[in-house]
């Protein structure tokens, strides 16, 4: 079932949204035919000086052109209905502009450049003009190249932004959708959530590429603007309070880029024997000024973004509660969804309780365990492995994943949606979920299951002793024999422990998954049901 | 300009500023030495640590915001009364009515901002190994911080006494009643008896202590008021106190060693 998808106020919100994309896309043009691109810790030292330079007109005409739609809104009453159409030509002008004189600069550039190194002339070393990569991210880029594929990306945001301006509709086609809603499932979403952070790891060098970087904030915001035109998607995503979730999608994703593009520069130049970022610039300044007017402009900043968030979006207010009409779905606030979507496969006291203590016992205990000593103070990966793989599938895969997971794509009983699906209150899941005992005593040995409780739970029990009585000297064998000589065994068993209760959440969803189990042991006698 | 040096000669600017203007090195140094606000900070710092590209200034953040929750939070406390008769209404005043309401605006999106802001900088402790000694223990007192910054949210969520907070909460608080031994539905709790009487009830459970009733009802409202404006805060602000301390005693802002 879909409703209508698009209405005039929608389709003007996603032109503006696209005039935006393209302005990003203008500026990303900009940014790679005009400016020195000297990337962190590249050195500077003997390169000659630029030549190319961001041209004056090209700024003015710019700011003329955006100033003037600025006025056009501001004179809406003036000017009448037409003014936003005004306004939007206007702006959208000054972004076709830049792209267009970027690319034809950028070209224009690479010919001069060949010409002063062509037949004759003596190579006078790499100037500003070249592209110079951080050590460890491969070679130059062909500046020439990448400014054109930014504009044409300028250009093509733009004419889509054009196209819902003007009230021409366009919708992501319905199969397209359906076949998304198809293949989305919790099994699917979180396997790929997995399957794309192990490729985030294996391929970080790749990853940490500016270019790469902003091919995925394309296809992000293409993603988002095409989904926008879905009636149900838009109706999740733009919950008031869901809000928050979106600005932290784009948070954590840019600081998670960041973080591993340091790392992974920082890790390609001490295996050359380099200094890493953090120990270029040994010497101290003084706090008043350069720190305290760093705090003062960030605290400036943030209070403006602030109040403009708090003017332009209203808190949510429901209807006066009720202890009689509980909403379906109930969730909790969007921090603890996570916890909520665990639910799904253990029992309160597991969810609600012993995970989430040894959630916070975990990350307490975390700079006791970690007996590395190497990467104090600095970003990498190579020299900490271990911690920085279990820390990062931790917090980005069963946090924020399953954040994401019972946010948008858990609907009414709980049950998974598709992003572009109806949340139907109606919609019915089988559940064939069985106990162990169930499939140990009648299903394997053919027999009923015994009256004594602790013989039918007896295949549970032995399982579950096993996990956390057998597998910790097991593991240490193979894998922590040097962190056991280092640490000692007090730190070792802490370590494991904790690990177990952290793949505990992915053994169990695989247990689901795979053989629709629901519990290991199963007590209700005592509640206890794991 | 006679009438500014006439101000800043006088006895009572000297009584405050106890230093001139910060424009010389000697200056800048004091600046920071005789200004109760500023004295968090050290006189100088390394150039690498307070680069954003490597601190991303999440920390400060996090601060700032628990600054503006504390200031649009105490203004909304002069309004908001926490009664079932009155909560909802002055809610509903603030968004339609009531001068400066967009203060409940400014709290609610700053409790959100504040938990993001948290994660991003126990984030960046953590991919730059700044919790290695020697600060292990600051780690600790911010792991703290944080169930204290998803505490205030979550009791303050149900505050506004609509339905999305009062089932909000109780989905939350569903959770205690199932804790091991101290819930009614946890794991062992109904072998706690003495002479066939349990001791664990559903009025006298986990569930219990935390909602002052058996669901989410006026004395839930009262408690989670109270842990939101009085309890919660005093904890998180001494925490903060010994947080910022322990930043300077263990060396400052991190770096290589």
């Amino acid at each position: 079932m879909h409703n209508s998808d698009l209405n005039p106020a929608v389709m003007s919100g996603l032109g503006w949204y696209y005039l935006l994309a393209a302005m990003l896309n203008a500026a990303a043009a900009a940014y790679v035919a005009y400016f020195e691109m000297v990337s962190e810790g590249a050195s500077r030292a003997g390169l000659a000086p630029r030549t190319r330079r961001l041209p004056d007109w090209l700024v003015v005409s710019f700011c003329t052109l955006n100033g003037l739609a600025l006025l056009a809104v501001l004179g809406k009453s003036m000017i009448g209905p037409q003014a936003m159409i005004l306004a939007y030509s206007l702006a959208a002008l000054a972004n076709v502009i830049v792209a267009i004189s970027a690319g034809a600069d950028a070209a224009h550039h690479a010919e001069a450049h060949d010409a002063g190194h062509g037949v004759g002339a003596e190579f006078a070393g790499p100037s500003l003009d070249d592209h110079i990569p951080a050590v460890g991210l491969g070679r130059p880029i062909n500046r020439t190249l990448w400014t054109l594929v930014w504009a044409i990306a300028a250009v093509v945001f733009q004419a889509m932004g054009i196209v819902y301006i003007f009230n021409k509709e366009f919708s992501l086609p319905l199969f397209i959708r359906d076949a998304i809603d198809y293949v989305s499932g919790p099994t699917t979403f979180f396997l790929g959530a997995t399957a794309g952070f192990a490729a985030m790891i294996a391929y970080r060098r790749v990853f940490a590429n500016g270019i790469v970087a902003w091919a995925l904030v394309n296809a992000f915001l293409l993603f988002f603007g095409l989904s926008m035109t879905d009636f149900d998607f838009r109706d999740i995503v733009t919950k008031p309070d869901n809000v928050p979730i979106v600005g932290m999608i784009i948070f954590v994703g840019f600081f998670t880029w960041l973080g591993l593009r340091r790392a992974v520069i920082n890790d390609s130049r001490m295996a050359q024997g380099l200094p890493n970022l953090e120990e270029l610039e040994p010497e101290k300044t003084l706090t008043w000024p350069d720190l305290v007017y760093t705090e003062l402009i960030a605290m400036v900043i943030q209070t403006i973004v602030l109040v403009i968030w708090a003017v332009a979006l209203q808190a949510p207010l429901e209807q006066p509660a009720s202890s009689t009409s509980a909403p379906n779905p109930s969730k909790a606030p969007w921090y603890f969804l996570g916890l909520q979507e665990m639910l799904v496969y253990f029992d309160p006291w597991m969810a609600g309780v012993v995970l989430p203590t040894m959630i916070i016992v975990g990350m307490m205990a975390m700079p006791y365990i970690d007996n590395n000593k190497q990467g104090n103070g600095y970003y990498t990966i190579e020299q900490r492995k271990f911690a920085y793989i279990t820390f990062q599938y931790g917090w980005l895969v069963l946090w924020v994943v399953l954040i994401l997971l019972g946010t948008f794509l858990r609907g009414p009983n709980w049950n998974f949606f598709g992003p572009y699906e109806y949340w139907d209150v109606h919609k019915i899941i089988p559940l064939n979920n069985v106990n162990l005992s169930d499939i140990v005593w009648i299903q394997m040995l053919g027999t009923k299951r015994p009256d004594s409780i602790i013989l039918r739970e007896l295949p549970g029990i032995f399982l579950l002793l096993g996990y956390f009585i057998v597998v910790p000297p097991l593991l240490g064998k193979l894998f922590f024999k040097k962190y056991i000589e280092q640490a000692g065994l007090m730190r070792y068993i802490v370590l494991a422990t904790l690990i177990l209760f952290m793949a505990s959440l992915p053994i169990k969803m695989v247990l689901r998954w795979t053989i629709n189990l629901k519990y290991l042991v199963y007590i209700p006698e005592i509640f206890f049901n794991i | 300009m006679a009438i500014v040096e006439k101000i800043t000669d006088s006895q009572v600017w000297k009584s405050v500023f106890r230093h001139p203007m910060p424009k010389d090195r000697r200056n800048r140094v004091v600046v920071m030495l005789t200004n109760f606000f500023l004295h968090l900070h050290p006189v100088s710092v390394r150039k690498q640590g307070i680069a954003l590209s490597y601190t991303w200034c999440m920390g400060g953040t996090t601060f700032f915001l628990f600054m503006v929750e504390v200031v649009t939070g105490v203004l909304l406390m002069f309004y908001y009364r926490p009664t079932l008769e009155h909560a909802y209404n002055d809610i509903l005043a603030l968004r339609d009515v009531t001068t400066l309401g967009i203060l409940r605006e400014l709290h609610r999106w700053g409790a959100h901002a504040m938990v993001i802001a948290v994660w991003l900088h126990m984030y960046r402790v953590f991919l730059t190994g700044s919790y290695k000694p020697p600060r292990e223990f600051n780690w600790v007192i911010g792991v703290l911080l944080l169930v204290f910054t998803l505490l205030l949210s979550f009791t303050g969520y149900l505050l506004p006494w609509d339905q999305l907070a009062i089932w909000a909460i109780t989905v939350g608080s569903n959770m205690a009643r199932a804790t091991p031994l101290m819930g009614v539905e946890g794991p062992g709790a109904s072998m706690l008896k003495v002479n066939g009487v349990s001791l664990i009830t559903s009025g006298s459970d986990a569930k219990f202590a935390l909602l002052g009733g058996r669901s989410v009802g006026e004395m839930t409202l009262n408690r989670f008021y109270v842990l939101h404006c009085v309890a919660i805060p005093l904890a998180a602000g001494l925490l903060i106190m010994i947080h910022f301390w322990r930043v300077r005693k263990d060396g400052g802002i991190s770096g290589p060693m």
